[in-house]
């Protein structure tokens, strides 16, 4: 790295409002993404290694650098296509299947439909401690 | 061309951050399709455009080993969290791979080992790595899609 400041605490210029590094550290999503399920193109992402279009509306997000067990934090939005319905979000996740420190898999609804659907806009965040 | 910096001993994620702010994204335009399950449809495998980056770089990918071994901790009955994540992180990287080099680690990495170590025993291959042109154009009936029962491991192999 070019430069590292090391500190513990951070402090605002009074010198109130104090918070420790480790909190900011530890409070950061590990892992996130934004992408498009249908073609499975990847709009912006960190520690992703691939998708995995298991059919329709269901995938398997991995990471790269792996949580520490399989009890993280995943966090799910979605929108389906822009001309479908009021463009709002109405997608939402119902089921994360077995996931482990690296592979999360999980299928997507639509809040009026039955069936899975691939999301246009299908935005996760991951958070927790990593190995 | 950036040069990677010395990252043998740097937690991997502190990596994953630098690429982010040094390399561009790299779209790729392979595709794995894979059968695990006769009673599923064909998945198809896509690297995230940050993590092709980073293995088309070099010095930063920590060996596929590492995974494999962090998988056999987690299988064990009594796992209950990691305690060797540093063979993400003191391993020394992998060098800069070339793209079909990167797509095979990340099938080593990301599909079951049932496909990929036995791809190419049975009637037909249960993994076809191609380009996304050769996907289908649409979406219509995902859930059917197969791999060509027409398709050989000749084929393949020629």
């Amino acid at each position: 790295m070019a430069s590292e400041l090391r500190v513990n605490t951070l402090k605002d210029a009074a010198g109130n409002n104090s918070i420790a590094t480790s909190f900011v550290a530890g409070g950061s999503a590990k892992a996130w993404s934004n992408h498009n399920m249908s073609g499975t193109t990847t709009r912006a992402s960190l520690n992703i290694a691939s998708y995995i279009d298991n059919s329709a509306g269901e995938h398997s997000i991995t990471v790269t650098s792996a949580f520490s067990s399989a009890n993280y934090c995943w966090s799910y939005g979605g929108k389906r296509a822009s001309g479908d319905g009021t463009n709002c979000f109405d997608a939402c996740v119902v089921r994360n299947i077995n996931p482990t420190s690296t592979v999360t898999r999980h299928s997507v609804k639509d809040h009026d439909s039955t069936s899975d659907v691939d999301a246009e806009h299908l935005c996760v965040m991951f958070m927790g401690d990593l190995a | 061309m950036t040069l990677t910096p010395q990252f043998q001993g740097t937690h991997l994620f502190d990596r994953l951050c630098w690429a982010k702010e040094n390399l561009d994204g790299v779209q790729s335009d392979y595709r794995v399709v894979y059968e695990d399950s006769v009673d599923e449809c064909a998945k198809i495998l896509v690297p995230d455009p940050n993590w092709m980056a980073c293995a088309l770089q070099g010095g930063i990918l920590p060996p596929v080993q590492s995974y494999w071994e962090l998988a056999k901790d987690e299988a064990q009955p009594d796992f209950v969290k990691h305690t060797r994540g540093y063979l993400l992180h003191n391993t020394e990287p992998m060098p800069a791979m070339t793209e079909e080099q990167a797509i095979e680690y990340l099938i080593m990495k990301d599909c079951p080992q049932s496909v990929w170590k036995t791809w190419n025993e049975g009637n037909k291959p249960k993994m076809v790595i191609c380009r996304k042109e050769q996907l289908p154009a649409t979406r219509e009936w995902r859930n059917s899609w197969k791999i060509s029962e027409e398709l050989t491991i000749e084929d393949l192999a020629a």
